[in-house]
């Protein structure tokens, strides 16, 4: 569905991402793991179309991404949810407003239809009864919950967690987790999820692909990245201190 | 020395470079009220948010500066036994230059510091991303009810502070300096003409453009989390004051 090229992004004098190609598969959940600071969110971002890239290219159903306008852009991007770190909800307006919004902003829909689409979203991440609520008024799960409907408000074919389980306690993190099990199930689309939560990102994983120092250097499903031979893909998945860290 | 000129440099640079972005902003703006009508629930806001919320400091303002030109002027005109054309400097001086420019400060001040702080915060809790990955263009949804808001409802914020500070100025002349109420306006009438209203009141539009297109503007580039607001929110402020006076010569040589 979308074919990353030789993609580079350069920030100032600093080579961000480095040549990346790789392809999100359809139906497929794609997880991309790597030290914080690696480039991942640099990485969905350069996707869905909130940067440009410095090169390289990035093919969103055949057309490619870098190279059309914003309008052109926001088209494709009716297409694309994405739930972002904080979840990025519209701070002015209630749980339901903000569902409802992009609805609003490009279905013709009466009133009705978009109330039942709201419960039907709320209700799909479990927050059913919080249509009045504003977001101040929530906790960090339930603004994750939230802002995943919101994302799903249009039925996108790929939806996009920048770290889903940044800032959540191992229980709601669990939760969360089983959301996107479930959405996998339910709602069959392509998947992309941003992380260093290890445990999170195998357990969601079709395919996971591993960022360092701004090069992919492994790419596999979780079984085949456990028996990775790289050293640094060891060293990450087992937690093992930066040796040069330690004695620098 | 070549340090001096490498700051220098920079800073020129850095100067063209936010131009060119402000410049840029506007005309985006512009361009986007074509579709204004898909989005007249914000125009609206945004129009009650500057015209009635601003309306009741903006007659306690033009009060009070009616009433003290009308003291300072009064009082000098009295030295000469010229306080027979009082009405006349009052309604003049609010109407062409007063009026408009300090109703510009206060909604600078007011607004356009509201603006900066709102879209401030909206950028950096990555709420206009989330716009930008809805497909929904930033510009059209915060930038251009903003600027039609402005541009509307200053002039009739100004034509309120016009009509409040030339009734204090009565009050004033007819109290302190002896002239007459019925006087007052004849005086008033006999020398203030529409156009000139009409010009005070296009250059109050600019203003207007001036503070929402700021605003938007450091909104927009705001980084650095709450201090950065703070940061971007004065910048705002005071670079709406600066222009605000800049364009007030650059109208007035045009409009004279």
């Amino acid at each position: 569905m979308i074919q990353v090229r030789n993609l580079v992004f350069q920030y100032n004098t600093t080579t961000v991402l480095d040549d990346l190609s790789f392809s999100l598969n359809k139906d497929e959940t794609t997880v991309v793991i790597g030290r914080s600071g690696v480039g991942k969110s640099t990485l969905l971002r350069c996707i869905v179309g909130l940067v440009r890239p410095t090169s390289g290219s990035i093919l969103v159903e055949g057309a490619d991404i870098t190279a059309i306008s914003e309008e052109e852009l926001n088209l494709i991007r009716r297409n694309f949810g994405v739930l972002f770190q904080g979840a990025a909800l519209f701070n002015s307006m209630t749980v339901s407003e903000n569902v409802a919004f992009p609805l609003r902003q490009h279905r013709n829909y009466d009133k009705q239809k978009i109330r039942e689409i709201v419960r039907e979203k709320l209700s799909l991440v479990d927050l059913e009864g919080c249509e009045d609520m504003m977001p101040s008024e929530l906790s960090g799960g339930m603004k994750k919950r939230a802002g995943l409907a919101r994302a799903l408000a249009l039925d996108p074919k790929c939806i996009f967690f920048d770290e889903p389980l940044a800032g959540l306690d191992p229980i709601i993190a669990g939760d969360i987790d089983e959301l996107i099990l479930k959405l996998k199930k339910v709602a069959g689309m392509t998947m992309m999820i941003v992380t260093h939560e290890l445990l999170h990102g195998f357990r969601v994983a079709d395919k996971i692909i591993m960022l360092h120092e701004g090069k992919i250097i492994a790419t596999g499903k979780p079984a085949e990245i456990v028996e990775s031979d790289d050293e640094y893909v060891q060293q990450f998945l087992r937690g093992l201190p930066d040796i040069r860290s330690i004695s620098g | 020395m070549r340090r001096s000129l490498e700051y220098l440099g920079a800073r020129l640079i850095r100067f063209f470079e936010a131009t060119g972005e402000i410049l840029i902003l506007f005309a985006r703006t512009v361009s986007s009220c074509r579709k204004a009508i898909q989005n007249r629930q914000n125009i609206m806001k945004q129009m009650a948010f500057m015209g009635v919320g601003t309306l009741p400091i903006a007659l306690l303002m033009g009060f009070f500066i009616g009433m003290v030109l009308a003291l300072q002027t009064g009082y000098q005109l009295l030295r000469f036994n010229l306080e027979g054309i009082i009405g006349a400097i009052v309604g003049l001086s609010l109407a062409k230059e007063l009026g408009p420019v300090l109703t510009g400060y206060l909604v600078a001040g007011r607004v356009g510091a509201a603006i900066t702080a709102e879209i401030g915060t909206m950028e950096i809790s990555e709420e206009i991303d989330a716009l930008r990955v809805m497909g929904v263009d930033p510009v059209f949804y915060l930038s251009m009810p903003r600027l039609i808001a402005a541009v509307f409802m200053v002039p009739i914020i100004v034509i309120y502070v016009n009509a409040i500070g030339i009734i204090g100025g009565a009050i004033i002349s007819a109290t302190y300096v002896g002239v007459g109420i019925q006087s007052y306006f004849d005086n008033l009438f006999d020398s203030l003409t529409f156009d000139e209203v009409f010009r005070g009141l296009l250059k109050a539009m600019f203003f207007g453009g001036i503070v929402a297109t700021i605003g938007c503007y450091k909104g927009f580039k705001t980084t650095g989390g709450a201090e950065g607001v703070g940061v971007y929110t004065t910048q705002s402020v005071v670079l709406s004051f600066i222009l605000i006076v800049v364009f007030d010569y650059f109208l007035s040589r045009l409009l004279l």
